[in-house]
């Protein structure tokens, strides 16, 4: 019997396209949808997909949430000029814990929080994020012309959940 | 992974402990350091992908890449009816 409720009627912007599916419509189909960019992940994206992922949690009627990419990308990574938005938050908290404030911290904070069943449907070129999120996931799946691809040396830009661990051991020893 | 921090590029997302879990330090270090693009049979094989849901399967029926969200979701709540009654069957245990 279909479920309506606030997860899938409430607007996400136009960042992501949320969808319950199957035949007790207890499978959540979250599209990333950015297609100017790719799919690119933006706070606003990271913002969007915490709420989501928070929403889905609570709700009894949800087994799992399925995320998948909008159009040919599954994500082309994470959006560089949200880059530029971490000096902001570092400006405002000069602590090490100011980095775990970021959306793309707590987005990551969030995947790893979450207690059902999480799983990634790949639908094109995976980039960065796209393929960092992966090992977070319970069951990955992916189409037969999915590449994968890391390229942070390239750009020498990172998300910074792992640096603040480092500075976190660092300063230990 | 001393490498990594000399050159002060860091894995993001917690990947330097996860991938190396799932395919091992030189694999991991092959896509995180090299930067080397691997496809879907390669991502099978290094333990980063479940399976890969072809095109067509054997019964003839194909559906567009695009919409693999939409067959993942329908397979996994087959699959996931078991799941849906493990908490009435821990009730009636109980």
């Amino acid at each position: 019997m279909p479920h309506k409720d606030d997860i899938e009627g409430k607007s996400f912007g136009s960042t992501l396209k949320a969808t319950r599916l199957g035949k007790r419509c207890s499978i959540l189909g979250v599209a990333l949808h950015n297609p100017k960019k790719k799919n690119s992940f933006t706070d606003l994206q990271y913002e969007d997909l915490i709420r989501i992922l928070a929403l889905a949690g609570k709700e009894d009627s949800i087994d799992a949430i399925v995320i998948s990419g909008q159009g040919k990308y599954f994500t082309s990574g994470a959006d560089i000029g949200s880059f530029f938005g971490l000096a902001d938050y570092l400006e405002e908290d000069e602590t090490q814990g100011a980095i775990l404030k970021t959306p793309a911290a707590r987005f990551m904070t969030a995947m790893i929080d979450f207690e059902k069943v999480l799983v990634a449907a790949v639908n094109g070129p995976a980039i960065g994020i796209g393929v960092t999120l992966l090992p977070h996931c319970d069951l990955v799946y992916c189409t037969e012309n999915s590449t994968f691809w890391t390229p942070c040396e390239f750009f020498l830009a990172c998300d910074f959940f792992e640096i603040t661990l480092l500075v976190t051991v660092s300063s230990l020893v | 992974m001393f490498s990594v921090s000399r050159i002060a590029i860091v894995p993001e997302f917690s990947s330097s402990v996860l991938f190396v879990e799932a395919m091992g330090l030189a694999r991991a270090n092959n896509l995180l350091l090299m930067g080397k693009q691997i496809n879907a049979n390669e991502a099978v094989s290094d333990r980063l992908v479940t399976e890969i849901v072809r095109n067509c399967d054997q019964s003839g029926d194909c559906f567009d890449e695009q919409s693999i969200g939409y067959k993942v979701c329908n397979d996994l709540d087959n699959q996931l009816l078991s799941l849906a009654h493990a908490d009435k069957t821990a009730k009636v245990r109980n």
